[in-house]
């Protein structure tokens, strides 16, 4: 975390760091042509390394350009990535899913401990609107962009208008998806404060709920379109009822935990969330809850249910960029190139319409809810970012509607990848722009701490 | 026991490794025994109770060998150092020196064993099988740990001449394992695909490529320390480097000492480095649970076990009775001081742990057998004699010893 705030890590110190590291790569690179066969067994080990060490120097070259960090992970993922240098390969990849469900468990904590009741209550009305305007406008807009881009689609060729309505409603759900973790990526490298990246964080952290209520109720409506045979059934709703209500139970009652844990034990906490994201993701999938959301939730908790907020800030962030690096290198090495090179172009057509009306909606809501003027000109700009929570609908899609699945799937991973790479981007600048980046934890300074507070 | 619960029980593992090993003062007083983790994960495993399966322990194969990668790493890091100053020169050849001596104690006991006992020869090893197995066993059984220096000082308060030079002994030895490790897996082919190399030239390349590879990471950090840079580099680096090591089929304890040795001795932010590896506390009991879970008691492994740990008392009395008549300080202590010296520790488990790993099938569980047992054997001798002869030497207050020395003589691994 180098950049506002700190003085500039010198020039020289990040080229010879880079130097070294594309040393490093080539050996490997040059390793791994000559004996082909390397990579069973510990390949997953040193893919993380190599994801790590890429994403950290890469980071810090792409400061002096004033790209955002996540970019460097995503790319150095891309580059690492099965299907650039292939050092990390597709079984790493698939090896690696837990490591990021980890990741992304901690950035969920960190989302919901860094949402404040206050700051929720002083932009609700902004919140409120934009929630509004943003998912409606953006759900409608895109499913029209999907029905009018129709002769583009070769994978609907075969299903009816009712069925392409349906299937441009499921799009709409899936545009309106926002990614928490580079939201939080971004604001933990510069540190923001002020409107926007107040107004960003609750509306990402909140919208996660309002999108998983909305795609149940558009899957209960397009289900019946999309297969004909099929009756309008409100069990998705019920059962969406059961995961939200019970998340946030069990949510709560892990964020009470771990209060009363920072209050009388308060040492080893990292560790204690490493078992929590590993050991209990897997139990909460078992019981088809939704784990983003439990941890969102006890992170809210015990920001703002007891006084362990800052502290359990603190131990969260002590697992450093380390958690970010990973999740977004992954991200990069799952980046699906021969698919983006084919869908491009549909793909810049959703990724540009979504923009503009992400764009649109924000103007609109502004002039509801009479914003300020850093979030009546940027306030869509955090919102383009998107990542696993969409990918995870497309998943879902496809394994739900065979006949089309894999196509839109692609889509879906194609327009992502745009989003992913351009959102980061676009929210740092909007930050930049606005005076909130304030600088960053004085690590240089205060390293002996940071160090002794470092765990695994 | 699912791969979950298993899991679990090793973040339970890491969590109280986090109270009770390492750190300093109070915290490390009521240290846990490496012995006692170790013993509980043999009885779990499948050798004994089988409540964790070959195939689950299996899935953590990743894990252990991060985890012993770490340890060798950490080991690195802080090599030549003790309580946050150099070891002295003295102290450090005789360090050196006794680890030498017990480990060609070692193992030509267990080459002469594997080459004449009747029972140890119908395991049917090669010259070269012999040799790395033996090497192996040598290695993994030639260090004094460490804490036991640590445990003696924050539990009875030891201070003085004589404690100083055993801790410089016991700081200086690891050289001894690692040496030894790089050398026996020389031995054995790296992998199919790369061309065979000699072993002379083997055991030093595994050495130099993990300096340089730590050089480059010093590197890396550059003249300006940012903490993320650190960390990013300093844990990026240590998995490229474990991972390389698996790959290529290179002993990953060599590696990753080299590694970390490279990187304090290149970086000018070597104690900001050092500081930065707290995490080592983390991993010593699931490692060393993972270690006796996997150590298996069939077939040659005891009698294998056996003749090193025997081996490995007798060479240790011998070299402790050589620091006797050697060392002025030493006099008061007693003839027996050597028994003081049989605490083996982490590092003799990461080597064993390591060679399981790398060489499945009869040797690799012979080294771990051995290592297991002994610091299960050095846990009961070396504590009470090591405070025993510090005691004599008039180095622990006597308030303390006398207060103190009812409690359990449990030391660190």
């Amino acid at each position: 975390m180098s950049g506002a705030g700190q003085p500039p890590r010198p020039l020289a110190d990040r080229l010879l760091e880079a130097l070294v590291v594309l040393v490093l790569l080539g050996l490997l690179v040059a390793a791994r042509r000559v004996f082909p066969i390397l990579g069973a067994g510990a390949g997953t080990i040193a893919s993380v390394g190599i994801l790590l060490l890429g994403g950290t120097v890469l980071a810090n070259l792409l400061e002096l350009v004033g790209l955002p960090h996540l970019t460097g992970y995503l790319l150095a993922g891309v580059a690492a990535g099965p299907y650039a240098l292939n050092l990390v390969d597709h079984r790493a990849v698939e090896e690696l899913t837990p490591v990021n469900g980890l990741a992304l468990s901690l950035i969920a904590l960190a989302g919901g401990a860094e949402l404040r009741l206050a700051s929720l209550r002083n932009g609700l009305r902004s919140l409120a609107w934009a929630t509004l305007w943003q998912n409606l406008l953006v759900m409608a807009a895109l499913a029209a962009v999907f029905l009018a881009a129709r002769p583009l689609l070769p994978f609907l060729k075969d299903v009816p208008t009712a069925g392409v309505i349906g299937v441009g409603l499921v799009w709409g759900v899936m545009a309106v998806t926002r990614s928490p973790s580079a939201t939080l990526g971004i604001l933990s490298q510069t540190r923001a404060k002020g409107p926007l990246a107040s107004f960003t964080l609750n509306f990402v952290m909140t919208s996660d709920v309002v999108v998983v209520v909305l795609l149940a109720v558009v899957m209960t409506i397009a289900r019946p379109l999309i297969l004909p045979g099929s009756d309008l059934s409100l069990s998705a709703v019920r059962e969406l009822g059961v995961e939200v209500l019970g998340s946030i139970s069990v949510g709560t009652t892990i964020g009470l935990f771990l209060a009363a844990y920072l209050r009388l034990v308060g040492g080893g906490l990292v560790v204690m969330l490493v078992a929590l994201g590993v050991v209990f993701t897997e139990v909460f999938d078992y019981l088809h809850f939704d784990w983003l959301l439990i941890f969102m939730t006890a992170g809210f908790v015990v920001q703002n249910l007891s006084r362990q907020g800052e502290r359990f800030v603190t131990a969260i962030e002590s697992t450093g960029e380390i958690v970010y690096v990973i999740f977004f290198g992954v991200a990069g090495a799952h980046l699906d190139l021969p698919v983006l090179r084919v869908l491009w172009p549909v793909a810049l057509l959703f990724a540009g319409a979504r923009g503009i009306t992400s764009w649109v909606a924000g103007r609109v809501a502004s002039r509801y809810a009479a914003d300020p003027p850093a979030i009546r000109s940027w306030g869509w700009s955090g919102l383009v970012s998107q990542a696993g929570l969409a990918l995870g609908i497309a998943a879902s899609i496809q394994a739900e509607f065979p006949a089309f699945g894999a196509g839109l799937g692609a889509l879906a991973v194609a327009t992502v990848a745009m989003n992913e790479m351009v959102g980061p981007v676009l929210f740092k600048l909007a930050l930049d722009r606005c005076g909130e980046t304030q600088g960053e934890a004085e690590e240089a300074e205060g390293a002996g701490a940071a160090e002794a507070a470092f765990e695994p | 026991m699912t791969g979950l619960a298993v899991l679990g029980l090793l973040l339970v593992g890491s969590y109280l490794g986090g109270f009770l090993v390492g750190g300093g003062g109070k915290r490390a007083r009521g240290l846990a025994s490496g012995a006692g983790m170790v013993l509980l994960g043999f009885v779990s495993g499948p050798a004994v109770l089988g409540l964790l399966s070959a195939e689950t322990l299996e899935l953590f194969t990743p894990l252990m060998q991060v985890g012993v990668g770490w340890l060798a790493l950490n080991s690195g890091l802080v090599y030549g150092r003790v309580f946050g100053r150099p070891v002295r020169i003295s102290g450090a050849l005789a360090g050196i020196a006794v680890a030498l001596v017990t480990a060609a104690g070692v193992t030509g006991a267990v080459q002469l064993a594997l080459m004449y006992l009747p029972r140890l020869r119908a395991a049917g090893l090669d010259d070269r099988d012999r040799w790395v197995l033996a090497l192996g066993v040598g290695a993994a059984l030639s260090e004094t740990t460490r804490s036991v220096g640590r445990w003696a000082r924050e539990r009875y308060r030891a201070r003085g001449p004589f404690f100083d030079r055993l801790l410089d002994l016991a700081a200086a030895d690891d050289l001894v394992p690692v040496l030894l490790a790089a050398v026996s897996c020389a031995l054995l082919p790296l992998h199919p695909a790369a061309r065979p190399l000699a072993f002379y030239v083997a055991a030093p390349a595994q050495l130099v490529a993990g300096f340089v590879l730590g050089a480059a990471a010093a590197l890396m950090l550059g003249r300006d320390f940012r903490l993320n840079v650190a960390r990013g580099v300093l844990i990026g680096v240590s998995l490229v480097g474990i991972g390389s090591a698996v790959e290529l089929r290179l002993s990953l304890v060599a590696m990753l000492f080299a590694l970390g040795l490279g990187l304090v001795v290149v970086s000018r932010h070597r104690e900001r480095i050092r500081r930065m590896t707290t995490a080592e506390r983390y991993v010593v009991l699931p490692v060393l649970f993972l270690a006796g879970a996997m150590t298996s008691g069939s077939g040659i492994l005891p009698w294998v076990a056996a003749v090193a740990v025997g081996a490995r008392l007798l060479t240790k009395l011998v070299a402790g009775f050589g620091l006797w008549v050697g060392w002025r300080e030493a006099r008061p202590a007693g003839p027996l001081l050597g028994a003081g010296l049989a605490s083996s520790g982490t590092l003799s488990v990461a080597v064993g742990l390591s060679f399981a790993l790398h060489v499945p099938g009869v040797i690799g569980a012979s080294v771990l057998a051995a290592s297991s047992l002994a610091v299960v054997a050095g846990e009961l001798i070396g504590p009470p004699s090591f405070r025993s002869a510090l005691r004599n030497a008039g180095e622990i207050p006597a308030a303390t010893a006398e207060t103190q020395g009812a409690l359990p003589a449990e030391a660190p691994s």
